[in-house]
């Protein structure tokens, strides 16, 4: 694909009477891994969640993979996030009352396509190769709480893997682990880079962005920095 | 999101939260139970009262006046008597499906007979009605039809009994052999026989089989005379003002030949023809003219208004059966107990709602995780609304269940301790189908209803929002 998978033109958003972006333009092309730094509350994670159709209400143009997300209807968003776009959080959000692989398997219940084929026998297989990019095959019947803050990461990781995205947006997905765990996982989304697939890291972790092939750094809600570099 | 992928996350949430399932369910249980136990029992009731009173249909009766007994007959002209030509035009209204005749007799009689059944004879003043032998089409009579006198002249001439067959008997008035009289009793003359009499006699009760006994059964009617005495049976008769003096007292053979519902309460039923023409020997013309009463069998689904307006219309009345008082009594007790059945489903409701509400707002986190990962708006409402439903169905078979087994017990309890009494039925329940199904309707309904608003809003749950934080 030629152009860029994620466009912003001028993107506003405002909470009250506070302007969180102010007209932030940026284009993310195929493959890249780009971290999103910035202090706490300079509008990063924002940013991600308008990129990721979570949030409807801003100013200005989001494209991803060519669809405009402003004229969306929710259900076509709701299409696009379970389809193209894999979402990692710091918290994980995996649900205890499910196995491990029930949660990674969650998103086959949305997906508009293939939904009566994954919450079948594909469903499992697809779960299961999912667990086993991250390597987490060992602990598919486990449940979440029983897993470590690192183990439980490379879960969330494999459920964002599971529709087979071609984006990942992830949101401090090292925050909650130690420095050694949060290592496993910056691999891991290096290893998935180098696999092909785009990932868009919002962190405020010096070792997080290290790995990223741009870096891009957001202030005040405006994008004052913006660095290629060499993977 | 297809329905087997909302039915495979419904199943998932439910087994995460069976506890509190079961005792959402148990509360709705406790509403649905009280409604089916009610429901059902008011059909049992409405059953019992089909049995005292024919429902659907209307019998008409001449207008008393406020004098009563004979003063009637010196008012103006006195009540207008029922008779054929108000039958006629009665049978041509559109609501009416058929209509059918009842003749009293208008002059003493007495019977005995009984031998062969109770074991002794026994000896009563004859009390009878002519019936339509119409009325009688669907009910199982034998050995002989129901059906009026034959024309006497094809009848054979005989002196004596043994010159006639196949069950003829030879009259000595007529000399010519006829059949018996045949004769139909009311299920509700079984009902007080078995109710009071057999118990304080010691008789045995009547049931279906003793009723095939008594098929068949002959006894002896002499028209024109009483046990009461000659002069008495006069001034029986006298007071109807019908009697002739001259008539001389017959003996006729009467067979029973089975039960009908449309038969009188309280009086052997004969063919109506056979009461005229004993009318007309024994009380003049005009008493073989005069109708008791008459029945209009509405047609299915018509409403009566139109017809009592028509038989008021015409000077007529309609007989105090006591049905319509005794039918709004079980409809006004059904109706309360159904408010208090309803008001405990709406606690129930209400507390769905609240839980519901509760669930969405502890959920929220992980309801924001499903728009993250494809669901839309609607999808989470129909997950809620799924949910709700599971609970309303379960709480509705539990409360169904509730109720049948609570109408069992009482029903085995009533059948060993409770004593016979007329028209006391095997159950005192009717679980129809519209039963269960307002049951679980009414179940499904209030889960619903209930989680309605909390399924709004947890369609309404902003992603962003509920993802923020750690």
């Amino acid at each position: 694909m030629s152009g860029p998978l994620i466009s912003l033109e001028g993107v506003r958003k405002r909470y009250a009477e506070v302007e969180v972006l102010r007209g932030v333009s940026l284009d993310v092309a195929p493959g890249e891994l780009v971290a999103v730094t910035g202090r706490s509350g300079s509008g990063k994670s924002t940013l991600l969640q308008l990129i990721g159709g979570l949030d409807r209400k801003y100013g200005g143009t989001i494209r991803v993979d060519g669809a405009e997300l402003g004229k969306l209807d929710d259900r076509a968003l709701a299409s696009l996030r379970a389809t193209r776009v894999g979402f990692v959080f710091q918290a994980f959000h995996l649900l205890d009352h499910l196995s491990v692989r029930e949660n990674v398997r969650l998103p086959g219940y949305f997906s508009p396509e293939e939904s009566h084929a994954l919450i079948g026998d594909a469903g499992l297989r697809r779960a299961d190769e999912a667990l086993a990019r991250v390597e987490m095959s060992a602990f598919a019947d486990a449940r979440p709480s029983a897993l470590s803050g690192g183990q439980r990461q490379r879960v969330a990781i494999a459920r964002a893997l599971f529709g087979k995205p071609r984006l990942l947006l992830c949101d401090e997905p090292t925050g909650n682990l130690d420095a050694q765990t949060g290592e496993g996982v910056i691999r891991l989304f290096t290893e998935l880079n180098r696999a092909g697939m785009t990932i868009l890291i919002v962190t405020h972790e010096d070792r997080v962005a290290d790995a990223a092939t741009r870096i891009v750094r957001i202030a005040e809600g405006e994008v004052v920095g913006d660095e290629v570099r060499s993977s | 999101m297809t329905t087997r992928a909302l039915l495979g996350l419904v199943r998932l949430n439910l087994r995460r939260g069976r506890r509190s399932f079961v005792l959402s369910a148990i509360g709705v249980a406790i509403g649905i139970a009280s409604l089916s136990f009610f429901l059902a029992l008011s059909g049992g009731a409405e059953r019992v009262l089909e049995k005292i009173f024919p429902v659907g249909q209307l019998e008409i009766v001449p207008k008393k006046s406020s004098l009563g007994g004979p003063l009637d007959m010196l008012a103006l002209g006195g009540p207008r008597p029922l008779d054929d030509a108000f039958v006629d035009a009665l049978s041509k209204r559109p609501e009416v499906e058929r209509v059918f005749r009842r003749m009293k007799l208008a002059f003493p009689a007495r019977a005995w007979g009984g031998q062969a059944l109770l074991g002794r004879e026994v000896r009563a003043e004859l009390i009878a009605e002519g019936l339509d032998p119409v009325a009688t089409t669907t009910d199982d009579l034998a050995p002989l039809p129901f059906r009026g006198p034959p024309d006497p002249s094809t009848l054979r001439t005989c002196n004596a009994d043994t010159e006639c067959s196949g069950g003829e008997y030879c009259p000595w008035d007529t000399h010519r052999c006829e059949t018996p009289v045949p004769a139909v009793i009311s299920p509700f003359l079984i009902e007080i026989f078995n109710g009071t009499i057999a118990k304080t006699h010691g008789l045995p009760q009547v049931g279906p089989m003793l009723v095939n006994r008594f098929r068949g059964i002959t006894f002896t009617a002499e028209l024109g005379r009483s046990f009461l005495g000659e002069n008495v049976g006069k001034l029986l008769g006298g007071l109807g003002g019908r009697v002739t003096t001259n008539a001389e007292p017959h003996q006729r053979r009467v067979m029973l030949v089975g039960v009908s519902r449309a038969a009188s309460p309280l009086a052997i039923s004969v063919p109506i023809e056979y009461v005229r023409a004993w009318n007309r020997e024994y009380a003049g013309e005009a008493a073989s003219r005069e109708l008791s009463s008459v029945v209009a069998v509405m047609k299915k689904g018509k409403r009566s208004t139109a017809l009592v307006a028509f038989a008021r219309e015409h000077g007529y009345d309609l007989a105090d059966s006591g049905a319509e008082q005794a039918g709004l009594a079980v409809t006004l007790v059904t109706l309360l107990f159904a408010l208090v059945s309803l008001a405990i489903l709406l606690v129930a409701g209400m507390n769905i709602a609240h839980s519901f509400f509760r669930a969405v707002a502890e959920r929220r986190r992980e309801l924001g995780l499903l728009r993250a990962l494809g669901a839309t708006e609607r999808d989470l409402s129909m997950l809620l609304l799924t949910e709700a439903a599971a609970l309303g169905v379960a709480g509705g078979i539990l409360g169904v269940t509730m109720a049948w087994l609570s109408a069992l017990a009482i029903d085995l309890a009533a059948q060993r301790f409770v004593p016979s009494f007329p028209f006391k039925p095997d159950s005192f329940f009717v679980f129809s189908g519209g039963v269960v199904a307002i049951g679980l309707g009414a179940s499904l309904l209030a889960c619903l209803l209930g989680a309605l608003l909390p399924a709004r809003l947890a369609a309404r749950v902003d992603p962003a929002t509920a993802l923020q934080g750690a």
